[in-house]
């Protein structure tokens, strides 16, 4: 049977299309890191850390910017209360990175709860960021594309992560910069409002986590620079819709006893690690109060993290002095 | 949505609009152009719609006004009685009403340009009044508060006065038609950064709403990642370098001034000519073919050339508008008759177009921004040009006396290459941030010049390694490759076309995956702004 121009025509853009997609898989399997060092190539090799953790022996997944990073200390936690947390914040990351990072927490690991730190929900969000993150999901090949820079023969080898972060994706950073803070928590009603495409990314982490099968629970660690009444007023309005429960941090004044003067690196923008102590070691107490998180301390299955907390404290050590 | 080679455009915008304009009856496709451009404007700009709404609807009703004045110029005209002054009192009506429309053309264009001078040029002319006031010891202060531009208000206002003076001029018929019009004004490709279209060119042809056709769309698909290549993989890569360079000139020697000065004219073409295949792509699936913005200009043999290939709408604008008007203009004429006595026949036309020119250089200068190295820029392009035109008689004179063939190959690679270094300078201080330091570049790059950078590999710690270099100089050949095919008449795509499915394929998948794999984008790079829609 002789075939149509049009049907030539269907035939030749299907078949473009049928290679396009056939490369871009290949490209994507090239191009995806083959561990999760830096060397191979992973950005964000902190909160990727957790891509070599064993199978389901995480409890507690932290998410968000960089103020999640740096105030949020999985190793104080452990040390306290021996909670198995992992901190994968990252910096200058927006709602809808937030959600990948997730979506790939969820794949090796059950927590039972999940912290989203709030300021990365105020963070501006295009569609056309949100669009593109979700492509670059669906094809790594566009999220590594930069790497045919770095290709070495491992890259024609299998997946395997192997590096271990010892401080569980946690940023410490003991850099002080005083912040002439007194008081920013200033009660008023107005509302700050979450942009829409970065709702919309709420929206699938709330469903992420229904799904898991894990807590969502939204946390607002200090900030003296980034938070404020109308911040708190937009994430309680989300809170209530969700029906999450929501702790903001800024407003336990005396009771977490930050001191603007020692605890921020940066003028009252972030936790350095002496205010990471203070929060880390407060949320520990609360999270083991309010919510059903095992102790593993002493479990063999956990021993590496008793290592890493003596790491944690030999750095925290040479700070002190 | 702030760039015709974003994600949400070309993968969701421009196919929805495809899609729906493909599936309407033909006399439907117009309006679906037209409510896709005004709901892109209206993404880009909010309200500020109003705007171009307002200049629509005016140079709809001056352009009416305009040919109702001509019906009743011809009416009064056929009821003149035959009688001994026939003659003159046609030419008495002619007369009036000849000044009649001069009057409502002058007041439709003054509007025109009116609002884009209130918007885009007070604070400038403002924050200058201010200065001179200061320095005169005067204590007269403007104050003009800064205005948010609609997008595109420096390419649809030319557009309007085009249109207009056209129809002053009998070259088109006004339009009655307002739907038709507005496409004409808003087609949403061309919105941001042209092609500065006439009315004959386009309006037609936009609303004929012509199918969406397998060779137009192909045709116009190609043309896009053709347009992509050049922006994602050279302007975008080149992006980080220049920003440092251009903002910590300081920290540099002159061989960097160099090579900023270069990488930045790259950029500029690339970026500017790449969006221009993007914007006429998007066209040619539509099966509007808008008008050529770039034929190869870097292959230009003198500034003169080169304007004539680069942003080709803007200069046959100012050519149309500002320059033949004025060179026909009584005054100018007159001027240049009193001058010939003094300089001659050929000084008296250098001067008369000299005038001309200025103005023409000067408005080129300002409708690229309200800065003052933008109006030198326009002024540095004036100087070489009348240099070139006072120059060229003696430059024939001296190359016959000694026997040089000014069309041997070394004689027009000088040329090409003498005019690409005057335009990278004049892009020098197009790019800089302000002309204070356009000239601090300048003298950096000329008292300072060394290859020292390159040496001791300051030159890859601009945000660029070797490999950047690498990808983006390879591509910027394979450009040059096409360019020079075309200037030879070839036309790649009509041997795709013609060619067999494997060779179609091949190359169509290779370009996207060359794209995909080494353009600049995602989260490691800042992608450069699309420069000309600033404009």
């Amino acid at each position: 049977m002789k075939m149509t121009k049009k049907q030539k025509h269907w035939l030749e853009a299907g078949i473009f299309l049928i290679l396009l997609a056939v490369s871009l898989y290949g490209l994507s399997l090239l191009f995806r890191p083959k561990n999760n060092r830096q060397d191979f190539g992973m950005d964000e090799m902190k909160a990727n850390g957790i891509l070599a953790e064993p199978e389901n022996t995480i409890d507690v997944v932290a998410l968000g910017d960089s103020e999640c990073a740096l105030a949020i200390s999985p190793m104080v936690m452990w040390r306290e209360k021996g909670i198995a947390a992992y901190n994968c914040g990252t910096a200058g990351e927006s709602l809808y990175e937030t959600y990948g990072y997730l979506r790939q927490a969820l794949e090796k690991q059950k927590p039972r709860l999940v912290i989203l730190e709030t300021n990365v929900i105020y963070k501006e969000c295009k569609l056309e960021d949100y669009l593109f993150a979700k492509l670059e999901r669906l094809i790594p090949a566009l999220r590594y594309h930069d790497r045919w820079k770095s290709l070495r023969a491992e890259d024609l080898g299998p997946v395997e992560y192997t590096w271990q972060d010892p401080y569980r994706g946690y940023m410490f950073y003991a850099d002080i910069v005083p912040a002439d803070v007194k008081e920013y928590m200033f009660p008023t009603s107005d509302v700050r409002y979450i942009a829409r495409w970065g709702k919309k990314s709420l929206d699938e982490i709330v469903k992420l986590c229904r799904e898991a099968g894990a807590e969502l629970i939204l946390v607002s660690t200090p900030s003296a620079l980034n938070w404020s009444y109308p911040n708190h007023n937009g994430i309680q309005a989300l809170a209530n819709e969700y029906g999450l429960t929501y702790l903001d941090m800024n407003l336990l004044g005396d009771e977490l006893g930050i001191d603007w003067k020692t605890d921020t690196k940066d003028q009252g923008d972030h936790m350095n690690c002496f205010g990471a102590e203070k929060v880390s070691r407060w949320l520990a107490g609360w999270l083991k109060d309010n919510f059903d998180v095992p102790d593993h301390r002493g479990e063999e299955a956990y021993g590496r993290w008793d290592e890493d907390l003596k790491t944690y404290e030999a750095e925290w050590e040479s700070v002190q002095s | 949505m702030t760039s015709y080679c974003s994600l949400v455009f070309l993968g969701i915008f421009l196919p929805a609009v495809i899609a729906v304009y493909g599936i309407c009856p033909r006399r439907l496709r117009p309006w679906v152009l037209l409510g896709a451009s005004y709901a892109l404007f209206w993404e880009m700009s909010g309200r500020l719609l109003v705007f171009l709404l307002f200049t629509t609807l005016s140079v709809y009703g001056a352009g009416l006004g305009l040919e109702a004045l001509e019906k009743e110029e011809k009416k009064e005209i056929a009821e003149l009685r035959a009688s001994a002054d026939l003659k003159r009192e046609k030419r008495a009506i002619k007369k009036l009403y000849r000044g009649r429309r001069r009057v409502l053309l002058i007041l439709g264009v003054f509007m025109e340009l009116g609002i884009l001078i209130v918007l885009k040029y007070s604070s400038f002319f403002a924050f200058n009044l201010n200065r001179l006031s200061e320095l005169l010891g005067l204590s007269l202060t403007v104050h003009v508060p800064s205005f948010v531009l609609p997008i595109g208000i420096s390419f649809y206002t030319l557009q309007a006065v085009s249109y207009l003076t056209d129809v002053y001029r009998g070259t088109i018929r006004a339009e009655r038609l307002l739907p038709k019009l507005a496409l004409y004004m808003v087609f949403f490709p061309q919105i941001m950064e042209g092609p500065i279209c006439r009315y004959a060119q386009t309006a037609g042809q936009l609303w004929e709403g012509r199918p969406v056709t397998w060779k137009g769309l192909t045709r116009g698909l190609q043309r896009i990642g053709f347009g992509l290549l050049k922006k994602m993989v050279i302007a975008d890569r080149l992006n980080p370098a220049i920003k440092e360079i251009y903002g910590n000139y300081g920290s540099y020697d002159g061989g960097i001034m160099a090579l900023g000065m270069v990488l930045y004219t790259v950029q500029l073409y690339m970026e500017f000519s790449g969006t221009m295949d993007v914007v006429i792509g998007c066209g040619e699936t539509f099966g509007v073919t808008l008008p050529e913005n770039f034929q190869r200009p870097f292959l230009s043999r003198s500034i003169s050339q080169f304007w004539h290939r680069w942003h080709i709408t803007l200069g046959t604008w100012f050519k149309d508008y500002i320059f033949y008007p004025m060179t026909t203009s009584g005054w100018l004429s007159g001027m240049a008759r009193k001058m010939r006595g003094r300089f001659g026949s050929r000084g008296a036309a250098v001067l008369s177009s000299g005038a001309a020119l200025f103005a023409v250089w000067l408005g080129n200068g300002l409708w690229h921004g309200a800065g003052w190295n933008y109006i030198f820029f326009g002024l540095y392009h004036f100087a070489w040009i009348m240099f070139e035109n006072i120059t060229e008689p003696g430059v024939r004179r001296l190359t016959a006396r000694y026997g040089i063939d000014r069309d041997s190959l070394p004689y027009r690679a000088m040329q090409i290459i003498r005019t690409g270094l005057i335009v990278c300078v004049g892009e020098l201080f197009f790019r800089a941030e302000g002309l204070k330091a356009g000239f601090a570049m300048f003298g950096r790059m000329v008292a300072g010049f060394t290859l020292a950078s390159f040496k001791d590999g300051t030159v890859l710690c601009l945000g660029l390694d070797m490999q950047d270099f690498f990808i983006a100089a390879f591509t910027l050949l394979l450009v040059a490759a096409v360019h020079f095919l075309a200037e030879r008449g070839v036309d790649l795509r009509e041997r795709l076309e013609t060619g067999t499915a494997v060779i179609r394929l091949t190359a169509c998948l290779g370009l996207a995956l060359f794209v995909i794999v080494f353009g600049a984008y995602g989260a490691n790079y800042i992608p450069v702004d699309p420069i000309y829609a600033g404009f």
